[in-house]
């Protein structure tokens, strides 16, 4: 068991690390005028809810602090939050079996604006050059739609290796 | 699905809930000592990316590429027209290069009779383009040059035609560049050809502003801005861009780099100019002095 889990927890580790090079790739270097989702916090939170027992506060701090540092952000500001969240999301929803997508979804759409809100407020009142509101917004907006898909998709490779298990 | 039995959960939990508290108060302090002791912080922050970057170059290089082929793709429709369109444009630009060839022979030929020593230290290093900010937020892009190349912070970055950025955050490998439409970047500028002294602030948007401008009245839409050299940030007389009005009447920068494709950078070095305090060590014979004195009383005298 014990081994399983350091094994997924490395495979999180290498998509979260993806997900981050992904974002770097030097495709776009002129300012945007709207903002994508943050991928890596959409994903981690859809892990937590299906897997809960394969996280650790540990490996999400690790991967959160590497986006700070390659993003430019606040070093410990965003990552200390998304700890903070993610663990509240991991208790809330790791002792209940059935829950559905609509109850999850909003518990989840709370935890993450509640993450990129703070830090948002956090940036303004310690005088952190940050971008305005609309981009916030539009961030958050973007990341709470993309939670079903993340959901989705960890939920059917869930399915796919416990039917593996089975056989 | 395994899960595990409640029982162990409950073993674990206490556990987990104080190394969660230490990891997040350890992550908070992190974020206060960088936002009272910033530099320290940003040097972590160039080593951080400097041990992890280098590791990936080589599947980030074929990525980018990939994917820029594919959005060149759609492109190839107009394969024809474009073709055409540049064989008229290449040739405007050979009767260009000719003259501008004339005007460089006239120039060398005129400094030679003038026998003006230009400022041998620009040179630069060329650079490729690792990484962009990865964010709408923040403008920046990580280059392959660091300090085994020699890079220093506050170096000027350009592309082949214009200002682009200034080194801020050097790894051993990578070195980061803060680009001009950045929010955190100012630079002091020059408007040509009225010489108005202005800074260029970026602001998220492709094309920065210009603060504290002397005289609005003197400057035009059109006009040339480039660094000032002012305050010994970067080498003067470097190209940054063209003055423009936007629609709400603010005057803002259209930058002459191509901030479309940033491939590659050339880091200019720039050692400063060495400041002269003392007054020299001259050393002038003390009879030959008393000479002069002498003459020059009798002249006086005369």
């Amino acid at each position: 068991m014990n081994v399983k889990s350091f094994i997924h927890q490395i495979l999180y580790f290498c998509i979260g690390l993806f997900i981050i090079f992904f974002q770097i790739l030097p495709l776009q270097t002129t300012p945007q005028s709207w903002s994508g989702p943050n991928v890596l916090l959409v994903f981690f939170a859809a892990i937590v809810i299906k897997r809960p027992e394969f996280t650790s506060s540990f490996l999400i701090a690790i991967i959160f602090l590497i986006e700070d540092f390659f993003l430019m952000r606040p070093p410990g500001l965003m990552s200390s939050l998304t700890v903070l969240g993610l663990y509240f999301l991991k208790r809330k929803f790791q002792n209940q079996e059935e829950t559905s997508l609509i109850f999850v979804w909003s518990n989840v759409a709370i935890c993450l604006t509640l993450i990129l809100l703070i830090c948002y407020f956090v940036s303004v009142l310690l005088f952190i050059p940050s971008a305005g509101l609309r981009l916030t917004s539009m961030e958050i907006i973007m990341t709470l739609a993309l939670y079903p898909i993340f959901s989705m998709l960890v939920g059917s490779f869930n399915n796919l290796e416990g039917a593996e298990a089975e056989r | 699905m395994a899960r595990p039995n409640p029982k162990e959960v409950d073993i674990s939990a206490p556990f987990r809930y104080l190394a969660t508290g230490i990891i997040v108060f350890m992550l908070i302090a992190l974020f206060f000592v960088w936002r009272l002791d910033n530099p320290r912080v940003e040097k972590l922050r160039a080593e951080v990316i400097d041990a992890i970057l280098p590791k990936f170059e080589w599947v980030m290089a074929p990525a980018t590429a990939l994917i820029r082929i594919t959005q060149d793709f759609r492109s190839y429709q107009s394969l024809y027209e474009q073709n055409q369109e540049l064989r008229r444009e290449l040739q405007q630009m050979k009767s260009w290069k000719e003259a501008a060839l004339q005007l460089e022979q006239e120039n060398a030929r005129l400094l030679d009779l003038n026998n003006l020593q230009l400022d041998p230290k620009l040179t630069h290093i060329s650079s490729i383009v690792l990484a962009d900010s990865g964010s709408p937020f923040r403008q920046s892009v990580l280059i392959n040059v660091g300090l085994q190349d020699g890079i220093q912070d506050g170096w000027a970055a350009m592309d082949g035609l214009g200002l682009v950025g200034r080194i801020s955050g050097v790894g051993s490998k990578t070195a980061r560049v803060l680009l001009l439409t950045d929010t955190a970047s100012i630079i002091p500028a020059t408007i040509q050809p009225s010489g108005q002294q202005a800074l260029i602030a970026g602001d998220n948007t492709i094309a920065p502003t210009i603060e504290f401008l002397e005289n609005a009245d003197l400057v035009r839409p059109g006009d040339r801005i480039e660094t000032s050299g002012s305050g010994g940030i970067f080498p003067p007389n470097l190209l940054i861009g063209r003055l423009e009005l936007d629609p709400s009447g603010r005057l803002r920068v259209r930058l002459s780099a191509d901030y479309e494709r940033l491939e590659f950078l050339r880091v200019l070095r720039n050692f400063g100019t060495e400041p002269i305090n003392d007054p020299g060590k001259l050393i002038i014979h003390k009879s030959l002095k008393l000479l002069h004195d002498n003459e020059s009383a009798a002249a006086s005298g005369s």
